[in-house]
């Protein structure tokens, strides 16, 4: 039940490649560029528990939008400010359509951090996917593929790795009466396969640059070679073993294979890998509900596994390593304890300096603030503000985002920027303190020249609004080329309808 | 008048209404596999077994299953359900660890000798690969290799050699990260006996090993199974006695318990140190130490489960600095009043009454208490100027009708552990306000906790409810109705003894060896 040595030496040696030069990177994507054929990516960046009021204090009435000047960024997304004329805010989008409890689907869905965390890629109720499938709801995992996927499989064989999922989650929460791979998962890659979040950088950067760690051709002919013979090898085991399985095991020895074949694919492209960099230190999964790390323990800094967490969804994106990123900030219903937050997020929210205090994110999610669903002055009116400790988290958390889009705007492509043949959606799975699955808090950066820039959109209030799975139905079809003819579920029948106002 | 364990939970849907009820304990899965005559369904090594499987195999204690993508059961990790598939992150995992643990075990000259026991005579000795191919798989597999499998992996060997141009221990390194990468290896796949009936002799070492040791059978130990013997009453509990003497029999204490009563948790556990600055790294040391003391008295000692409440602590001078405001009259004793339990069950800065009585309820006397849906489950945060005491939260909690069923069962119990502060000081005030550790439980008054434990430890609830924690931990699934009977007649034989006492009636019973059982 100890686990320890290897925490002592968590994330050491990392961060070392935010000092390498970009340069040779560039060939590959200018080449591209040159062929006309512009990638599209999608960075979908989630964070749990909902936003504090003070992400709708610039927001324009139920209804209409604002745009250039007139639109500015609130307090907690000023890290964006350089990429203002880059970005959109889409507000007051709901997504609870699907939810199957009671007569018509309300916004309050309960278990909320499971539920609205699986349906936030989803829009579908996972509940009523395992009801159908005769399991019992505490234990099941069910969804159905998720948007990310779907974009995912349009672009299979186009880069090395088909998608990749991070996350930043430490410290997982416990038991919600619902799986917690729920609050851990946002890419589907099919009803039954959850991809779970990776919170070691070392692991991620093992997908990235493959075994390439060749120095000479004939190094990497004898590599290959060897990880050949070992794949061949287990193939051929795994077709012994399935003749003297039940059907039932053979199921999962057909997911092993499928794995191991692409593993062969990934090893075929060691040398396709456009830079060299450092391998950063590993963070440990956590073991369990309420296990795990808390900021300084055993040296593991928070902030510091972000950078890190930057740099490799960076290097994959730069190196056409994948299109499609999935990056969980923090487990939904999370134990950790935010006391990494420096002063200068603190302070631009208003926080108090108190040392000690936990800044645990759940907690304050459960502290004082409260959002109406009625309106007032076409805006929902605020009760009680929400408390600072809240918000700090959710500045923490917009900077470390802004950070990351921040540096793929350094990386030019064609004529832009990497940033902007990128499409990175940072939203959340609920509203707020009340744990309600609409109005939710929602930003876009990029897009391809295909959205709106520099622009704040509110749909309308509560009953009236429009559904995120309108918004993913809107974004493959726009700006993935999708021709997908509906996404996700409404209860009441509704049909998807794009989001034109998001449209450039 | 008490009620039996059965109605009584019955009586607690009935209040949160049906949707209460929809927990695994009252869904039946129709299609899946009840263990009993059959195999179990193929399931991953939990992180936890994979790192000791590792470390009793190569020597390797680099616990490269902590970097593993988890898997999220509600209360054992081995319990996450049937293996629908395999994710592809998870497949990684463990591929790329078969690399790393191999190459590992190979850069020290000790651990290579320890797995590289012979040279071969020349280049056509096929004798000594094949006999590294044998033993190494048999411990790798933890079974004998089948005849075909023997041949492919000297196959792989003599290809490693030739084509690869490895030379001997290289090769065997090659053999060996083919043979970690196998399904064999890290899933645990059991495979039906000759006779169809029953399993394959050799997955029955498995089973014990991975409930006492949480790890592979040694050479002995398989033996025995392979030969047959070990699927015998007298043979498998003087089994399981040798196994909870070794060493690694502490590993059963550490997961079974550790991981149901939550003192797995004690190591990450948060407090604030601002306001608690007794809890030093020393004294959660201490905390942890003792609470696994305190555990292991009822698996390799002789108290009985019955003494769960009432036991006396082991003395650890480490835990001291929280005993210090401990009146005088005041006795510790029994698992609520460990410092342990008493600081996991709160949060950083306070403490949670309803948390502290749902882990008895849930855990210990095995009562569902999942809520209805709608219905919140945390308090409101603190209104007004004036901070009120937890005691009256609760009270308006309680006022509200589909809170009152849950909340007058766990408030009492809650409301007496008020004494003790966040990380278990005693105590007698809370925010400046005297504390009222006063209650009704089931109808009996009780002024403080110490007439409430002896309430506690007459509970039938809690002779009923940890051969079902064990039976599903053994088992490695959620319990389904038609274990009802098994678990029933464990207590019934079992009456509350000791750990050990139950793990003998566990490990004989037919679902535990694969044995199809007639009809009760």
């Amino acid at each position: 039940m100890k686990t320890s040595m290897s925490r002592r030496t968590v994330l050491r040696g990392a961060g070392v490649a935010l000092f390498l030069p970009w340069l040779e990177a560039l060939a590959p994507r200018v080449a591209r560029a040159a062929a006309g054929s512009m990638p599209r990516r999608l960075l979908l960046c989630a964070f749990p528990n909902g936003a504090p009021h003070d992400w709708w204090s610039t927001a324009p009435a139920f209804g209409t939008s604002v745009s250039g000047d007139a639109f500015q960024l609130p307090n907690v997304l000023t890290p964006f400010q350089p990429l203002k004329h880059k970005l959109m805010m889409v507000s007051r989008l709901g997504n609870y359509t699907w939810s199957h409890n009671g007569e018509s689907p309300s916004p309050s869905v309960e278990p909320s951090h499971a539920r609205c965390m699986s349906a936030v890629t989803t829009c579908i109720d996972a509940d009523e996917v395992a009801r159908k499938a005769k399991l019992p709801l505490d234990s099941a995992v069910r969804s159905t593929t998720s948007v990310d996927q779907l974009i995912a499989q349009t672009l299979q064989g186009q880069t090395g790795l088909n998608s990749m999922q991070t996350g930043l989650g430490v410290k997982p929460g416990f038991f919600d009466y619902r799986s917690y791979a729920y609050n851990q998962v946002l890419s589907w890659k099919s009803p039954t396969e959850p991809l779970k979040r990776n919170v070691n950088p070392r692991v991620i950067f093992d997908a990235l640059v493959g075994s390439g760690n060749a120095q000479t051709p004939t190094e990497l002919a004898r590599l290959k070679a060897r990880e050949k013979s070992v794949l061949d090898a287990v193939r051929e085991d795994m077709n012994r073993i399935k003749k003297r399985v039940s059907s039932r095991d053979q199921q999962v020895l057909d997911q092993y294979l499928t794995t191991v074949r692409s593993l062969e694919l990934a090893a075929d492209e060691v040398s396709s890998t456009c830079r060299a960099l450092p391998a950063p230190g590993a963070v440990p999964e956590p073991p369990g509900p309420q296990q795990g790390l808390s900021q300084g323990q055993d040296g593991y800094d928070h902030e510091l596994h972000a950078d890190v967490m930057n740099d490799l969804i960076t290097l994959a994106f730069e190196c056409d390593r994948t299109r499609v990123v999935t990056h969980l900030l923090d487990d939904a219903r999370s134990e950790f304890e935010y006391r990494n937050i420096p002063a200068a997020d603190r302070t631009r929210v208003g926080l108090a300096y108190n040392a000690g205090s936990s800044l645990h994110y759940h907690g304050s999610q459960h502290g004082e603030g409260e959002l109406a669903d009625t309106a007032e002055n076409g805006r929902y009116k605020i009760i009680k503000p929400s408390n600072r400790s809240f918000a700090a988290i959710n500045a923490w958390m917009g900077r470390k985002v802004a950070e990351l889009a921040l540096k793929l705007d350094a990386i030019p492509e064609g004529d832009g920027t990497v940033l902007d043949h990128t499409t990175l959606v940072f939203l959340s799975e609920m509203r707020t303190h009340d744990h309600d699955a609409f109005d939710l808090p929602i930003l876009i950066v990029g897009g391809n020249g295909i959205l709106k820039q520099n622009t704040h959109i509110a749909y309308d209030s509560v009953g009236n609004d429009r559904q995120l799975r309108d918004l993913w139905y809107t974004l493959m079809r726009n700006v993935f080329g999708m021709p997908v003819t509906s996404f996700g579920e409404d209860v009441r029948g509704v049909a998807n309808a794009e989001l034109t106002e998001i449209l450039a | 008048m008490r009620l039996d364990s059965a109605s009584k939970r019955v009586g607690v849907c009935l209040l949160l209404g049906l949707s209460a009820c929809e927990g695994s304990s009252f869904l039946s899965l129709s299609d899946s596999n009840r263990g009993e005559g059959e195999t179990m369904p193929a399931h991953l090594l939990t992180a936890s077994e994979y790192n000791a499987t590792v470390q009793d195999l190569l020597g390797v204690t680099s616990r490269p299953a902590d970097y593993f993508p988890a898997a999220s059961s509600s209360e054992f990790d081995a319990n996450v359900g049937v293996l629908a598939s395999l994710s592809e992150v998870q497949s990684e995992a463990v591929f790329n660890a078969a690399r790393d643990v191999v190459a590992k075990a190979f850069e020290s000259p000790e651990l290579t000798a320890r797995l590289v026991t012979c040279t071969p005579a020349s280049d056509t000795d096929a004798e000594c690969p094949k006999s590294l191919v044998t033993t190494l798989g048999r411990r790798a597999f933890r079974r004998s290799l089948d005849a075909e499998e023997v041949d492919a992996y000297l196959a792989t060997y003599q290809q490693a050699r030739q084509s690869l141009e490895l030379g001997h221990v290289d090769a065997v390194a090659h053999v060996l990260r083919v043979m970690l990468s196998s399904p064999s290896f890290f899933l645990r796949i059991e495979r039906p006996g000759p006779s169809k009936r029953e399993l394959e002799s050799a997955a029955l070492a498995s089973r014990l090993s991975y409930l006492l040791w949480g790890s592979m059978p040694d050479d002995a130990l398989l033996a025995i199974a392979e030969s047959g013997k070990l699927d015998e009453d007298a043979e498998l509990i003087a089994m399981t006695d040798r196994m909870l003497e070794d060493p690694r029999g502490q590993r059963f204490v550490s997961q079974f318990l550790g991981q149901w009563l939550g003192t797995v948790r004690l190591s990450s556990h948060n407090v604030d140190t601002s306001r608690f600055p007794q809890w030093t790294p020393e004294v959660a040391k201490g905390v942890e130490a003792q609470a696994n003391d305190f555990l292991s008295g009822f698996v390799t000692g002789t108290t009985p489960w019955k003494e769960v409440f009432l036991a006396p602590h082991p003395a650890n001078t480490a835990v001291q600095p929280l005993l210090t405001a401990d009146p005088a009259t005041f006795q510790r004793r029994g698992f609520l009043t460990l410092p342990a339990y008493l600081a996991l069950s709160s949060h950083s800065d306070r403490t949670s009454p309803t948390a502290r009585a749902k882990g008895v309820i849930t855990s210990l006397f095995c009562t569902d208490m999942t809520p209805p849906p709608g219905v919140v489950t945390e308090l409101p945060p603190e209104e007004g100027q004036s901070p009120r005491t937890v005691r009256e939260r609760l009270e308006a909690h309680r006022r509200n009708p589909s809170c009152a069923g849950c909340h007058n069962m766990l408030d009492p119990l809650g409301l007496s552990l008020e004494n003790f502060d966040p990380v278990g000081r005693y105590r007698t005030l809370d925010e400046g306000h005297p504390i009222d550790s006063s209650g009704v439980y089931e109808g009996i008054p009780i002024a403080n906790v110490s007439e409430l434990l002896p309430l506690l430890a007459e509970d039938s609830r809690l002779g009923d409810c940890a051969p079902r924690k064990l039976y599903s931990f053994a088992m490695r699934r959620s319990l389904v109705p038609e274990d009802e009977p098994h678990v029933a007649r464990l207590a019934a034989t079992w009456k509350a003894g000791t750990l050990r006492e139950l793990l003998h009636h566990v490990v004989v019973s037919p679902a535990f060896r694969g044995h199809a059982e007639e009809a009760p």
